[in-house]
C-alpha cells in the first residue's frame, strides 16, 4: 500500500531528524551529566537491586509524532536484567546542568514489561527488530498544570495567613517552565529509591498538522468516497439490482390496510437524537411513507422522543403532503413531542396504541429496552408491524413481535429501496464493495494468523522471515489502539 | 426562498461535514478547539428545541381540554404534573451554608430533603420501574407465541433459547451441577453451554451486523454530506 | 395471535411466579459465581486498605432494579476492605440521586464519613471530555460534589486529586453506552484496571470488552448482583430476586413447550382435516 510506504518514509525522516537534533545535545552534555556531584543525584543510598540493574541501551528522546505539539517521547531498548518490583521512571531538570528532580506531577512509573513500542502503531512503525523497545510519553502541559496547581495552593495559604493577620511573606509567584529548557533522565526505581541513567535527554515538541497514523484511515475513506461517487454516477446510466427487502414491500400493503380500516398509522423514529444516522434514516423513510399516506388519504401519527426530531419530522411530512398535492390534509398536530424520558414515552405511546388501535405501526431508528414493550402492545392490538433498527441488541425483540424487520444496515438502504433513485442505489452498491473488501481483509487475517502459527513451529524467533513481518504488521493495523 | 430552503442547508451540511471530517486528521490544537466548539452548538440547539417540544405537548393537551375531547381529564393531570415538577426543580437560593458551593432549600435533585427529590424518588422511580418490569410479562407472551419449532432453524433457535434461559439462573445451573467442573464433561454444564452460545455464535452474528451497520453509517453520512440524500430536510428528491 | 384469556393466564402465572418467592423466601439453589463476576470481586478483594476506587453510577431509575443491588454490593465490599470510594455519574442527571442514596445508606451503615471516606461527584454531560479531565484533575471539573459541598478542601480529594496514578480500580455500572468511553478516555490512558456491570440485555454486547481484556470483570444483570452478594456473604435484594427469576425462566421454558405442543396439535389437526377432505 502507498500509505504504508509513505508512513515508513515519514518515520524514517522522524528518526533521522530526532537523531540529528538530539545528538549534539548528547555530545555536549556527557561531561555535565557525569560530572554532576553525587549529592545532587536524588537517592543518597541506592539499593543493590538498582545498582546491579544493567542500564538499557539506546535511550533517546524525541518529539512525539502525530500529536498537537505538547509531548515528547523517550524510547530505549529493554534491559536484560529483570528484577521484581523495579520500574522505569523519569526525572527532569530545568537547564542542562541543573540537578535532576522527580517530575512535578503524578507520574505512573512503567513496569519492565509494559509500554512496548510495537503496541503503539499510532506513534511508532511496526517492525520485529523494534520488539524489545519500550517508551514513555511525557506530556509537557502537565508541567504547566502542576505549576498552576502549586501556585493556587500557595496563594490560598498566603491569603489565609493574610486573613488571619499573620506575616505572610512575599506574594507567591507562579513558576513558569520553559519547555525548551527541560532536560530528562531515564531511571529505575524501587521503594522510593531511584537510579538515573545517562545520557541527558532533550527534545523539542513540534505541532503536527497531519496525523500520519491516520493516513491509512484517510486513504481508505478517500477511496470509499471515490467509489461511492463513482457508483452514484454509474447508477444514472444503468440499473442496479437490489435484493428484495420484504419489510419494505409490505409498507404499501400496511398503508392500504390502514386506509381500508379507517385507522391511523403510527410511525416512530426511535429514541436517538437527530445527530445519529439511524434517526436520519428513519426520517428519510418517513418522507416516503408520508407520501404514500397522503396518496391513500390515510392518517399518520408520529409521536416523538426528541424535539429536534419532531421539528424535522413535521417538515418532512408537510413537504411530502405538499408534493402529493394534499397540503389541506396535513395536520402538524399529528407529529408531536411526548417526552424525553424513555419509559414515560413508552407508556404514552402504548396508551395511544391501545386507545386508537392503529392499523399499522412502523418502528424505525434506534431503540433501547422499550422495543419489546412497543412491539408486544402493538401486536396485541392486531396492527401490522414493521420495524427497522441498527440496535443489534433489540433486533431479536422486534423479530418476535413484528411482522417484518429490517436488520441493521437495511434501515439505511430503505430510503434508496423505496425511492429507487439511482443516486441512492449507487451508494448502496458502494457499501457492498466495501463489505467485499472487509471480507477479503478478514480472510487474509485468518490465513496470515494460520500461516504465522505454522511458521512459529519452524522458526520461533522470526517466523516466515520478512513476509511474516509484513503479515504481522497487517494484523496489527486492525488492532484497536485506544 | 428556495435557496434558503434547498441549497443553503446542503451547502452548510457539506462545508461543516467536510470540515469535521478533515480535522479528524489534524492533531494541532487550534483545529481541535474549533471542532469542540462546533459540537457545543448541538447542545445549544437542543436546549432551544426543547421549547418547541414543550410547546407541542402543552399545545396539544390544552386544545384537548378546550374542546372537551374524550379523556381530557388526563390532560389536566399532565399539565399539573408538568407545572409541579418544574416549580419544584427551580433552585430557590437562600444564603448558602459556609461549606457549600450552591444550596437548594427545596429544589433540585441535590437536596435530598427537597420536594423535587421526594417526587422523583417516590413517584418517578417506581413508575419507571413498573414500566420496565412489564417487560417480564411481555417476554412471556412473546416467547409463548413465537418460539415454535416450525422449521429446523427455528428448532435450533428454540433449543438455544432454552439453554440460555436456564443457564442464566441458579435453578438451571443446579440442574447440571452434578457434572464435573473440569474435563470434557464440564462443557455440558448449563453455564458453560450458555457462555459458549453467547460468546461464539451470538458474538459472531453481532459482529457481522455491526460491520454492516458501520459501513451503512459511512455511506449514509457521505450521501448527506454531498447532498445526495435530502429527504430528512423535507426537501424530497 | 394470542387469545386474550391465554394472555391473561400467562400474565397471571408470571405474576405469581414473581411474587410468591419474594413473599415466601427459600434457599435451595446455589448461585455459583461466574468467572466474569469473580473478575471484579477478586480485584477489589486484592486491594490494600487505603486504596481508592471509582464507582461510576451510570444508570438511572429505569434500570435501578438490576444495577442498584450491584452498586450496593460493590460499595459494601469496598467499605469492608477500608477502601476509599469516589462515585460519579456521567449517564444522566437522574442517576446522581441513586448514587447519593446508596453511598449514604451503605456508608452510614459501615461508619464511613461523606467527604472523607467517600464522595459522590454528581452528573456532568459530555462524557469523553469529563473523563479525560478527571484523569488529570478532579477538582477542576467538579467544584462541588453532588450535595453542593465544595470540593476545595475535601479530604478524600486531597488524597486523590486525580484519577491517573491514584486510583486502583474503576467499576462502571452502565445502563447505556458508557463503558466504551470509560475504556477509551479513562482506563486505557490512565492506566488503571476497569470492571463493568450492565443490564442482562446488554451483557452479550459488552462481552467483547471482557474477551479483549479491556475490562477484567463483567457483571450482567440481577444474577451477577446476586452472585456478588453471595461472594460478600450479605444477601440482599438481588439474591431475593434470584428465586423469582429462576422460577420465571423455568415457567418460560414450560410456556414454550406448551406453545409447541399446541402448535403441533394444530398442525396435526390440519393435516387430518386435509386427509379427510382428500
Amino acid at each position: 500500500m502507498v500509505g504504508e510506504r509513505l508512513r515508513k518514509h515519514f518515520y524514517a525522516a522522524v528518526f533521522f531528524a530526532a537523531y540529528a537534533l538530539t545528538s549534539p545535545v548528547f555530545a555536549a552534555q556527557p561531561d555535565v551529566a557525569v560530572a554532576s556531584p553525587a549529592d545532587r543525584e536524588p537517592p543518597p543510598i541506592t539499593p543493590p537491586v538498582l545498582l546491579e540493574f544493567e542500564p538499557p541501551a539506546e535511550i533517546e528522546a524525541r518529539d512525539l509524532p502525530n500529536d498537537d505539539g505538547t509531548s515528547i517521547v523517550i524510547t530505549w531498548r529493554c534491559s536484560p536484567s529483570a528484577p521484581e518490583d523495579v520500574r522505569y521512571t523519569v526525572h527532569f531538570s530545568e537547564g542542562a546542568s541543573a540537578p535532576y528532580e522527580p517530575l512535578p506531577f503524578d507520574f505512573r512509573s512503567i513496569g519492565l514489561d509494559e509500554n512496548f513500542i510495537s503496541d503503539r502503531l499510532q506513534y511508532f512503525p511496526y517492525s520485529r527488530s523494534l520488539r524489545n523497545y519500550q517508551f514513555i510519553i511525557i506530556d509537557l502541559t502537565a508541567f504547566d498544570a502542576a505549576a498552576e496547581g502549586a501556585y493556587k495552593q500557595e496563594l490560598k495559604s498566603y491569603n489565609k495567613l493574610l486573613d488571619e493577620g499573620k506575616a505572610a511573606g512575599p506574594e507567591p509567584v507562579m513558576h513558569e517552565y520553559d519547555w525548551d529548557e527541560l532536560y530528562f533522565k531515564l531511571g529505575v526505581t524501587t521503594d522510593g529509591a531511584v537510579r538515573l541513567f545517562d545520557p541527558v535527554l532533550h527534545a523539542k515538541p513540534v505541532t503536527q498538522w497531519f496525523d500520519w497514523s491516520k493516513f491509512n484511515n484517510m486513504a481508505m475513506a478517500a477511496i470509499f468516497l471515490v467509489v461511492i461517487l463513482f457508483f452514484i454516477e454509474t447508477a444514472r446510466r444503468r440499473d442496479f439490482y437490489i435484493r428484495r427487502i420484504a419489510g419494505l414491500d409490505a409498507v404499501d400493503e400496511a398503508i392500504g390496510r390502514a386506509t381500508e380500516m379507517g385507522r391511523p398509522i403510527f410511525y416512530l423514529c426511535g429514541l436517538d437524537p437527530m445527530t445519529t444516522v439511524s434517526t436520519i434514516a428513519a426520517t428519510n423513510l418517513l418522507g416516503h411513507v408520508a407520501r404514500h399516506v397522503a396518496n391513500y388519504e390515510s392518517q399518520i401519527k408520529v409521536p416523538c422522543f426528541d424535539p429536534i426530531v419532531m421539528s424535522v419530522c413535521q417538515e418532512t411530512v408537510r413537504e411530502a403532503y405538499y408534493e402529493e398535492g394534499r397540503p389541506d390534509a396535513y395536520n402538524s398536530d399529528n407529529i408531536f413531542f411526548i417526552t424525553n424520558d424513555q419509559f414515560s414515552y413508552v407508556a404514552a405511546v402504548n396508551g395511544m396504541m391501545v386507545r386508537e388501535r392503529p392499523a399499522a405501526n412502523f418502528f424505525f431508528g434506534f431503540y433501547y429496552a422499550e422495543s419489546l414493550l412497543l412491539g408486544e402492545v402493538g401486536q396485541s392490538t392486531g396492527a401490522i408491524q414493521i420495524a427497522g433498527t441498527d440496535s443489534n441488541v433489540q433486533i431479536p425483540f422486534f423479530i418476535t413481535t413484528c411482522d417484518y424487520v429490517l436488520i441493521g444496515e437495511e434501515l439505511y438502504a430503505a430510503s434508496a429501496y423505496i425511492s429507487r433513485e439511482p443516486k441512492l442505489l449507487g451508494s448502496i452498491k458502494a457499501s457492498d464493495m466495501a463489505k467485499a473488501v472487509i471480507i477479503i481483509a478478514l480472510l487474509l487475517g485468518f490465513l496470515f494468523s494460520i500461516a504465522l502459527l505454522v511458521g512459529v513451529l519452524y522458526d520461533p524467533v522470526n517466523p516466515l522471515g520478512a513476509l511474516g513481518e509484513k503479515m504481522e504488521y497487517f494484523m496489527q493495523l486492525f488492532n484497536e489502539h485506544i | 426562498m428556495t435557496f434558503l430552503r434547498r441549497q443553503l442547508p446542503v451547502v452548510i451540511a457539506f462545508v461543516l461535514g467536510m470540515f469535521v471530517l478533515i480535522i479528524f486528521y489534524i492533531p494541532a490544537a487550534p483545529m481541535q478547539d474549533i471542532g469542540d466548539r462546533l459540537k457545543v452548538f448541538v447542545t445549544i440547539i437542543g436546549a432551544f428545541a426543547m421549547l418547541l417540544g414543550i410547546n407541542s405537548i402543552l399545545g396539544q393537551h390544552i386544545t384537548k381540554i378546550r374542546k372537551r375531547r374524550p379523556g381530557y381529564g388526563y390532560s389536566w393531570v399532565l399539565i399539573l404534573g408538568f407545572v409541579t415538577m418544574m416549580i419544584a426543580w427551580i433552585p430557590w437560593w437562600s444564603a448558602p451554608p459556609a461549606d457549600s458551593a450552591a444550596y437548594y432549600p427545596w429544589g433540585g435533585l441535590e437536596n435530598s430533603k427537597g420536594a423535587f427529590y421526594w417526587m422523583f424518588f417516590w413517584m418517578m422511580v417506581p413508575m419507571q420501574a413498573t414500566m420496565f418490569s412489564i417487560l417480564a410479562f411481555y417476554i412471556a407472551s412473546a416467547a409463548y407465541r413465537s418460539f415454535r419449532a416450525k422449521t429446523l432453524e427455528a428448532s435450533v433457535l428454540l433449543v438455544a433459547a432454552v439453554i440460555v434461559m436456564l443457564g442464566r439462573v441458579p435453578l438451571g445451573t443446579s440442574l447440571t451441577a452434578w457434572l464435573p467442573e473440569t474435563g470434557f464433561w464440564s462443557s455440558l454444564r448449563m453455564e458453560e453451554m450458555t457462555s459458549w452460545l453467547l460468546n461464539v455464535p451470538n458474538a459472531a452474528g453481532f459482529r457481522g451486523i455491526v460491520l454492516g451497520v458501520a459501513l451503512g453509517i459511512i455511506a449514509t453520512s457521505v450521501r448527506i454530506i454531498f447532498g445526495v440524500e435530502k429527504t430528512y430536510m423535507g426537501g424530497g428528491d | 395471535m394470542l387469545r386474550s384469556w391465554e394472555r391473561y393466564l400467562l400474565y397471571g402465572l408470571i405474576a405469581f411466579a414473581v411474587f410468591l418467592p419474594l413473599i415466601f423466601p427459600f434457599d435451595v439453589w446455589e448461585n455459583l459465581p461466574t468467572r466474569e463476576v469473580l473478575g471484579v470481586y477478586n480485584t477489589i478483594e486484592n486491594l490494600q486498605p487505603g486504596d481508592t476506587i471509582v464507582v461510576a453510577v451510570d444508570f438511572d431509575p429505569s434500570s435501578e432494579p438490576e444495577l442498584y443491588p450491584m452498586l450496593l454490593a460493590v460499595l459494601r465490599h469496598a467499605f469492608s476492605k477500608d477502601l476509599y470510594v469516589i462515585a460519579i455519574n456521567l449517564f444522566g442527571p437522574a442517576g446522581t440521586g441513586l448514587g447519593v442514596m446508596a453511598l449514604n445508606d451503605v456508608g452510614g451503615d459501615m461508619g464511613k464519613v461523606d467527604g472523607e471516606d467517600y464522595v459522590m461527584l454528581g452528573f456532568k454531560p459530555n462524557l469523553p471530555a469529563v473523563i479525560s479531565q478527571l484523569n488529570s484533575d478532579i477538582k477542576e471539573m467538579y467544584r462541588s460534589d453532588a450535595n453542593g459541598k465544595s470540593t476545595a478542601d475535601m479530604p478524600i480529594l486531597e488524597r486523590t486529586p486525580k484519577f491517573q496514578g491514584n486510583i486502583k480500580y474503576l467499576v462502571d455500572l452502565a445502563a447505556g453506552e458508557t463503558v466504551r468511553p470509560w475504556i477509551a478516555y479513562g482506563s486505557a490512558p490512565g492506566g488503571y484496571p476497569m470492571g463493568a456491570g450492565c443490564t442482562a440485555v446488554s451483557f452479550a454486547d459488552y462481552f467483547s470488552f471482557y474477551q479483549s481484556g479491556q475490562i477484567n470483570g463483567l457483571m450482567g444483570g440481577l444474577k451477577a448482583a446476586a452472585e456478588y452478594e453471595e461472594l460478600i456473604e450479605r444477601k440482599g435484594a438481588a439474591s431475593a430476586g434470584m428465586n423469582s427469576q429462576s422460577i420465571v425462566h423455568a415457567l418460560l421454558v414450560i410456556f414454550i413447550i406448551v406453545g409447541n405442543i399446541a402448535f403441533f396439535r394444530a398442525v396435526m389437526a390440519k393435516r387430518a382435516e386435509a386427509r379427510e377432505r382428500a
